[in-house]
């Protein structure tokens, strides 16, 4: 039973839990500092993630702004569709009991998209032109 | 409400996930929880499944933690999420199941540890906030 309670409620809460961050994000712009944290990642070895920019990407895609979002972290804005795609999916399957076709990616792509990250982690930490465009 | 689903000719259906008879017009197994999928109906077991079996390979969450989360950990997950639907297309379900779980705890941990870490940002700027 508690498992039932569990998968009803899930993605309901989930969505508590996340919209208002998200609202947060669309309001206040992460660049600005003071409000929103630092990432640990950036303060305790200096080097930029390949999640770093991901906050400042969103809150300029969410105002309309394409290409600084895409300067600051493409990987964000690139996979954002598969993530809407499979939130759409769960969200679509909890309410109506039916989703659309799941995809079944090959693993070669899945492998090729972690060979894509660990090159962007890499590169985008180089400062030299035109590696330094990858930096947020 | 969710459209009458296909059954089978016993007019019986059972869980995706744990293989326990469903009630009729049940929208989650009261067994395990796992939500009904209406579009799949009606695997029991993996070998008997007509289609290839569904593995979670948590791929998304997995990118989620790497690319929204800025933490490493996610790229081992990812490395877990490749290996659940390669060892799946050469029909190793067993190690594909096990891939599934390692990834999944890998995403938890990361979600976990990111989560812990703001917590402690914002309880050490309440604290400063606070002129303690």
């Amino acid at each position: 039973m508690t498992g039932w309670i569990y998968q009803r409620w899930k993605l309901p809460l989930l969505a508590l839990a996340i919209l208002p961050c998200l609202a947060l994000v669309i309001v206040r712009d992460p660049a600005e500092p003071g409000f929103f944290p630092p990432c640990p990642f950036l303060v305790l070895t200096g080097l930029y993630c390949p999640g770093c920019g991901t906050l400042r990407s969103l809150h300029q895609l969410s105002n309309g702004h394409l290409l600084p979002a895409l300067g600051l972290n493409p990987l964000a804005v690139l996979t954002l569709p598969f993530i809407g795609y499979a939130f759409l999916s769960a969200v679509l399957l909890s309410t109506t009991g039916r989703r659309p076709p799941a995809v079944f990616l090959p693993a070669a792509w899945i492998w090729a998209l972690l060979g894509g990250i660990v090159l962007f982690w890499v590169l985008r930490n180089v400062p030299v032109y035109p590696l330094s465009l990858l930096a947020p | 409400m969710a459209v009458p689903p296909q059954s089978q000719p016993s007019g019986q259906r059972y869980c995706m996930t744990c293989g326990a008879l469903l009630e009729p017009q049940a929208r989650f197994c009261m067994a395990c929880g796992a939500a009904v999928d209406f579009t799949n109906l009606p695997p029991i077991d993996p070998a008997l499944a007509s289609g290839p079996p569904q593995v979670p390979n948590y791929l998304v969450q997995a990118i989620l933690v790497t690319i929204f989360c800025c933490l490493p950990l996610g790229i081992v997950a990812i490395v877990f999420s490749a290996q659940v639907n390669g060892k799946l297309a050469s029909g190793d379900y067993t190690g594909a199941v096990s891939s599934s779980n390692t990834a999944k705890t890998l995403c938890w941990i990361s979600f976990g540890v990111g989560l812990v870490v703001l917590l402690i940002y914002i309880a050490s700027c309440a604290i400063g906030f606070a002129g303690l």
